[in-house]
């Protein structure tokens, strides 16, 4: 357990460097524009979605559940919402009030279904993911839903010195988050049973109230980033959600969870993204090929997973040693 | 009250004995009769029947690929990518090298095999589930694709045909006579080199050895260790297999499309487990049915087929399939759950199992 | 465990032997469907077919010289996948039908920009009668194999919006605009905005699409001809699926170079329109040049955000295209050129003619069915 307090400041400090040289390289590059208050909204605008997309797979990853289905649950909310703002005629708050509701409780659905059949969450959130896929497209078929307000359209470029109002809010999410798993006691036993429940995992054995919890909390964090998404998206369509579930692994595994569950780095998925946010960047700095990012962001992941058992051992005997 | 009328269906659906596949097998032709009812359009050969033929024996193939994965309890993500990576290889040594249509097939699924071992590889050494590890491959292979795609081509396919690859693409078995009769028009050629597949892989599970072993490390994998299977070399096999099957798809689906593109194997993930799960193949390891997957693949193609021929929309289509998903994990784990007690026992011993092997 | 295998080789054998007797083999002299005992060959008396591979011989040959009224063919119009390109065409449909007396006319875009879906998307809506095809093809590079096989069956099939990358065209006909000519113009067009000198970056669709390519050599065409003063920043491809995908990649853009890029050309609808939201929010002085004529670009000349549109033509593509593939496909007219290639028209809107572009559209298109009539087709009686 002391390995923790080691070792989580020592992945988080490196990066930290890592990101602080990125964009230092890449400042030089671009003759300083990265520092200019428009680069900030359009750099800051994205992160701030990217970091909410890892914090929907951190928060079942950390008891070693995942959700395949963040993507197009995001994209289906998001219609709903659209759709009642359009053509309901909805006010935007009760539109967007909805579009939380719904969120979590789809992801409590996505809980209780894995409860229920005690089957791994992958294969039980790749039914319903497909079924969302489904749902999203009935909701707006092949056009795109614009026709409301304009002002829930523009509130995503907001800002205060080139910081988004909405970057603000989810750093303010983050430590909410972190809150939760350190001092709270729901928290606190989802992360121990995640932890303890490595081997049982695998064999389909879970404690299914934390189950629930992380599943619910997926949701949560599902149905902030579709916020953003209404904030900032000058419509919705079928494709909303579908480039979310790379960048939902890509976050947190980088950000150092441990893969078999019981960790929660809030932190590192933060920065994580933050490091894909400035990838992003890079491609279209040096013109690269858009695969190029799946490419490399999938290295990384791969080598992440590859290397994981050697950090656990490492670890492990850190712990022996202290 | 649903819930009675599952678990009754659930008891002759789970039962694996040979009941099942012909529950499987009437529903089959009975869903067929439905759509025909409903709709005679769905009878038309050449546009229903052919094309509906050729996809099943090509997703049969990518059943079975996730099938071999399954049954050591694995899963096996990638397969999608894994076919791509196949037909992308074939594709360039079409293009490129003007092999044959046969050693373009043979590269292309032996480049699939090789990273079926270098996921394996990484299984076994990492001890990170294995659909975290396809999943990560899966998204390593997605960018790797499209950047030689976008590096070697200006339209993103490789477009040369080798001699015979258009032939076996559109013809049927009426090519093959045996003095004056001929097969049926509706049946595509691609349906032998998949029954072939099929073949083999019964001959693998029912009568040799390592097929034996792959479900024994499926059933449990300390026992497995103990009766002296090399688990290890086992594991990494199993995805040599599963990848080098998924490659044999992808293969399939530029034999059935003309070229090769970035696309092949996006649409595998969700059939790769309807095919194996509705035929009574276990999530959990240890069981498999290779007839069942033929089936159960027949089942969700002649359902997606006869939705779109009603001009059902996508969103119904995913919709139904979701469902489907559900149902079929629902009714297993249903039966799975009856049986609880003694799987409790064996998950005891295996929890403690991981235990000790997790201290070493 | 054998005895099981032999039940297991048992039902197989007995499932095999009850498809075939289901079926029926086909007999060794059969041609067509007509052997089948299915209703399949119901739709497929159309005209002869110029298919050259091995299936050709089976195809409905022999009733070259049939004539069927208008009012028996029901067209498909197949795009690539969903776009806002083709808002118009249900419109279009509509249209054709009722003014050529169709029996029907349906459009589908749920190809999803797959060319397997596509393919058997269209296998589909030929099991459901559909016997004239307008297609966008997903793929260009291999979309001719898609047309062959459409031809082989009896089929009329045009290309419309895009024609099939390289030289050869296996449809009867390809009804597009001159896309490389619209690019070469808009570039043209902004760089006269932008007084002649300055950076510009070039925003477009999918690689795979064979427009694109033509796209990219049109850009890169006015800018060669500036003589050194217009520098092409980059281009940006692959962002014509979705709008935010398209905003989130020039706002990428615009973060590190913002400040060295002073125009924008966009070649494709939703690039175009992601590449206006995106200035729009990072507040940059950068001119636009855009296509087509969607509501947020069409008010984007309104309000001044941007200069100017090369509006296409794809109302006209899915309605002239609809009456060319059904005339075709009753067997009254012949195709003089096979796989010829006609220009839809392209226009460049400004604040001046933003109100009053459309009435020369349907001029134009007009024009086209006349063109068709005198020109490129050879119609009995």
């Amino acid at each position: 357990m002391n390995s923790r307090r080691i070792r989580l400041p020592i992945h988080e400090a490196t990066l930290i460097l890592v990101i602080v040289i990125a964009y230092l390289v890449l400042n030089g590059t671009s003759s300083g524009t990265l520092l200019s208050e428009a680069a900030f909204i359009g750099l800051l605008g994205y992160l701030s979605l990217s970091i909410v997309i890892g914090f929907s797979q951190l928060t079942v990853l950390a008891v070693g559940q995942l959700n395949l289905a963040v993507g197009p649950m995001g994209g289906t909310v998001c219609a709903v919402a659209a759709v009642l703002m359009a053509k309901y005629q909805l006010p935007v708050p009760i539109a967007l009030i909805i579009l939380i509701v719904l969120a979590v409780a789809l992801g409590a659905v996505n809980g209780l279904l894995v409860n229920l059949t005690e089957l791994n969450s992958f294969i039980i959130t790749l039914a319903t993911m497909t079924v969302f896929v489904g749902v999203q497209y009935g909701l707006v078929g092949t056009s795109t839903v614009s026709s409301y307000s304009a002002a829930l359209k523009g509130f995503g470029s907001t800002n205060i010195g080139g910081v988004p109002l909405v970057f603000l809010g989810v750093l303010l999410f983050a430590g909410a988050l972190s809150v939760f798993y350190r001092k709270t006691r729901l928290g606190r036993r989802s992360l121990a049973t995640g932890a303890n429940s490595q081997g049982a995992f695998l064999l389909g054995i879970v404690n299914k109230r934390s189950v629930l919890v992380a599943h619910t909390l997926s949701g949560l964090c599902v149905g902030v980033a579709a916020l953003l998404v209404m904030t900032s998206a000058s419509g919705i369509n079928r494709s909303v959600g579908g480039d979310w579930l790379l960048l939902s692994f890509a976050a947190p595994i980088i950000g150092g969870i441990a893969l078999s569950g019981g960790r929660a780095p809030v932190l590192g998925t933060l920065l994580a993204a933050t490091l894909l946010r400035l990838i992003d960047v890079a491609r279209s700095t040096y013109a690269l090929d858009p695969s190029w990012v799946n490419f490399v962001i999938g290295g990384v992941v791969l080598v992440t997973v590859a290397l994981s058992e050697l950090r656990r051992r490492t670890a492990d005997r850190r712990v022996r040693i202290g | 009250m649903a819930g009675l009328g599952l678990a009754i269906n659930a008891r002759t659906l789970i039962n694996r004995s040979n009941a099942q596949l012909w529950v499987l097998a009437s529903l089959v032709v009975l869903i067929w009769f439905a759509f025909t009812l409903v709709d005679p359009n769905f009878a038309n050969s050449v546009f229903v029947t052919y094309p509906l033929l050729r996809d099943a024996a090509t997703f049969t193939v990518v059943g079975l690929a996730q099938m071999t994965a399954l049954s050591i309890g694995h899963m096996n993500l990638a397969v999608g990518r894994m076919a791509a990576v196949a037909a992308m290889v074939a594709g360039i040594s079409f293009q490129f090298f003007g092999a044959s249509l046969l050693v373009g097939a043979l590269l292309g699924i032996a480049a699939a095999a090789l990273l079926g071992v270098l996921t394996g590889v990484i299984i076994v050494v990492s001890n990170v589930n294995s659909f975290i590890v396809t999943l990560a491959m899966d998204f390593l292979l997605v960018g790797f694709v499209a950047l030689v795609y976008t590096r070697l081509t200006t339209a993103a396919a490789f477009t040369v045909k080798p001699d015979g690859m258009k032939y076996l693409g559109r013809a049927s078995l009426a090519d093959i006579c045996a003095g004056p009769v001929c097969g049926p028009r509706f049946m595509p050629m691609l349906l032998i080199p998949a029954l072939v597949i099929v073949g083999y892989m019964i001959w693998i599970y029912r009568r040799s050895r390592f097929g034996r072993e792959l479900i024994a490390i499926g059933n449990s994998m300390r026992a497995s260790a103990a009766a002296a299977i090399p688990t290890r070399r086992r594991v990494i096999q199993a995805h040599a297999l599963s990848a080098a099957l998924a490659g044999a798809a992808g293969i399939m689906v530029v034999i059935s499309n003309g070229a090769a593109t970035a696309a092949i194997g996006s649409e595998f993930m969700i059939p790769s487990f309807l095919g194996p799960l509705l035929g009574g193949t276990s999530l959990l390891g240890g069981a498999v049915s290779v007839i069942g997957t033929i089936f159960g693949t027949l089942l969700t193609f002649v359902l997606r087929s006869g939705l779109t021929t009603h001009g059902v929309g996508l969103e119904a289509l995913n919709i139904s399939l979701g469902v489907l998903l559900l149902l079929v994990l629902s009714v297993q784990s249903f039966s799975r759950i009856r049986g609880q007690m003694r799987m409790a026992k064996a998950r005891m011993v295996r929890v403690r199992a991981s235990a000790a092997g997790s201290r070493r | 465990m054998t005895h099981r295998t032999r039940r297991i080789t048992r039902l197989l054998g007995a499932i095999a032997a009850g498809t075939l007797l289901f079926a029926g083999c086909s007999a060794n002299s059969a041609s067509s469907g007509s052997a089948s005992p299915e209703p399949a060959s119901a739709e497929e008396s159309a005209e002869g077919t110029s298919g050259d591979d091995t299936s050709a011989a089976d195809s409905s040959a022999g009733s070259a010289g049939d004539v069927m009224p208008l009012s028996e063919i029901k067209v498909a119009l197949v795009n690539g996948g969903p776009h806002p390109y083709y808002a118009s065409w249900p419109d279009a449909a509509a249209q054709a039908k009722k003014d050529f007396g169709l029996a029907d006319v349906t459009f589908d875009d749920t190809s999803e920009w797959d060319q397997t879906k596509q393919n058997a998307l269209l296998d589909s809506l030929a099991a459901r009668g559909y016997n004239a095809f307008a297609v966008f093809g997903v793929s260009p590079a291999d979309i001719n194999s898609t047309f062959e096989h459409l031809r082989d069956e009896g089929f009329a099939v045009g290309s419309v919006t895009s024609c099939p990358a390289g030289d050869k065209d296996s449809a009867y006909f390809c009804l597009s605009t001159d896309v490389e000519q619209a690019a070469y113009e808009a570039t043209k067009a902004l760089i006269d905005t932008l007084g002649g000198e300055g950076s510009i970056v070039h925003v477009t669709g999918l690689l795979v699409d064979s427009n694109t390519q033509r796209r990219i050599e049109g850009v890169e065409k006015a800018v060669a001809e500036s003589n050194g003063k217009i520098k092409l920043v980059q281009h940006i491809s692959d962002i014509d699926n979705d709008l935010q995908t398209a905003e989130k990649a020039v706002t990428d853009l615009l973060v590190s170079r913002g400040s060295e890029v002073d125009g924008i050309v966009g070649t494709s609808t939703v690039s175009a329109e992601g590449a206006i939201a995106a200035v729009k929010k990072a507040n940059l002085p950068i001119k636009i040049m855009a296509i087509d004529d969607t509501e947020p670009i069409l008010d984007g000349i309104r309000d001044g955000s941007v200069a100017g549109t090369m509006v296409q033509n794809p109302w006209g593509q899915a309605y002239v295209g609809a009456y060319v593939v059904a005339k075709l496909q009753s067997g009254q007219c012949t195709i003089n050129e096979d796989g010829i290639y006609v220009d839809s028209g392209s226009f460049l809107v400004g604040k001046d003619n933003v109100d009053t572009f459309d009435a020369k559209r349907i001029e134009k298109s007009k024009s086209l069915i006349d063109d068709f009539n005198n020109k490129y087709l050879t119609c009995k009686g």
